[in-house]
């Protein structure tokens, strides 16, 4: 297994309509830093079809890397769409999940997570109760939660 | 993030360290830097990269600077990096990532990895 080179390895990308996409996810990535790579990248961003004016970084690195990324099974990026469109999966992965990734709604605070209700509920208050608890161990204590503005003041990176 | 990557990981048995990547121009204030080192980020502020041929402003706005994240091919300070978006909590133990195929030997005098975000 030594002499396979993985120039990258990432974890399949998954959508309302796909639990496995063929393309990968670009939010957790394992890379083997390197100057000539660095470089070649960086300019195979400028070259013609590699990069389109409005895509970002997910698009460009699986045309770059199409065929020599090594994957990564999905538990180490359990994308939160598969919560609501493919719940027997979600299931399934989450026992095994080592890095959960708030694709289609964001961290945020407690006002806009889920008003009333929302699909992604009980996942979103798990995060805030890893939220709280950091808060409380790092003694960055707020004393209220009435404005949004507070909440984002006190971690405005969520920590 | 962070907070839960430490509750989870043993870093310093990894040989690992948590670093942020903060873009200079997000002007992320120097109380909340203050706090992200507390819970344990090494932060770097850095610009953004630029490219020939690309308009950032044509980029949709929620990936807008994700071309950025190139950058941390350059760290070559580091055996292996995890990149990590921020967007994430870290639920279980990471440190098998480091023996992916084609990983290299622990180093003696680098890290042998970093765990990398960005913000």
């Amino acid at each position: 297994m030594r002499s396979l080179t993985a120039v990258i390895a990432a974890a399949p990308d998954a959508w309302d309509t796909t639990a496995k996409d063929t393309q990968f996810n670009s939010g957790v990535l394992l890379l083997r830093p390197s100057m000539t790579e660095y470089q070649l990248l960086h300019r195979a961003v400028s070259a013609p079809g590699m990069h389109r004016p409005e895509e970002g970084d997910q698009a460009f690195l699986n045309r770059f890397y199409e065929y020599r990324y090594f994957g990564l099974p999905n538990a180490y990026n359990l994308n939160l769409v598969l919560y609501e469109y493919f719940p027997m999966i979600w299931e399934f992965l989450w026992p095994r999940a080592k890095i959960v990734h708030f694709t289609v709604r964001k961290p945020a605070p407690p006002e806009f997570w889920c008003v009333a209700s929302c699909p992604q509920k009980g996942i979103l208050e798990w995060y805030g109760d890893v939220f709280q608890e950091m808060l409380e161990e790092y003694g960055f204590l707020i004393t209220s939660f009435s404005t949004n503005n507070r909440w984002l003041d006190e971690i405005e990176l969520y920590g | 993030m962070g907070y839960s990557l430490k509750q989870t990981n043993d870093l310093k048995a990894q040989n690992a360290e948590m670093v942020l990547f903060v873009r200079k121009y997000a002007n992320v204030s120097a109380a909340v830097l203050d706090k992200l080192r507390r819970v344990g980020w090494k932060i770097r502020i850095e610009d953004d990269l630029q490219f020939d041929n690309v308009e950032v402003e044509q980029i949709r706005y929620w990936h807008r600077w994700n071309l950025n994240k190139i950058r941390f091919w350059s760290w070559t300070e580091y055996d292996q990096i995890l990149f990590i978006d921020a967007d994430t909590l870290v639920k279980g133990d990471l440190s098998e990532i480091w023996n992916t195929p084609g990983s290299t030997s622990p180093g003696d005098e680098k890290f042998d990895g970093s765990y990398c975000s960005s913000a």
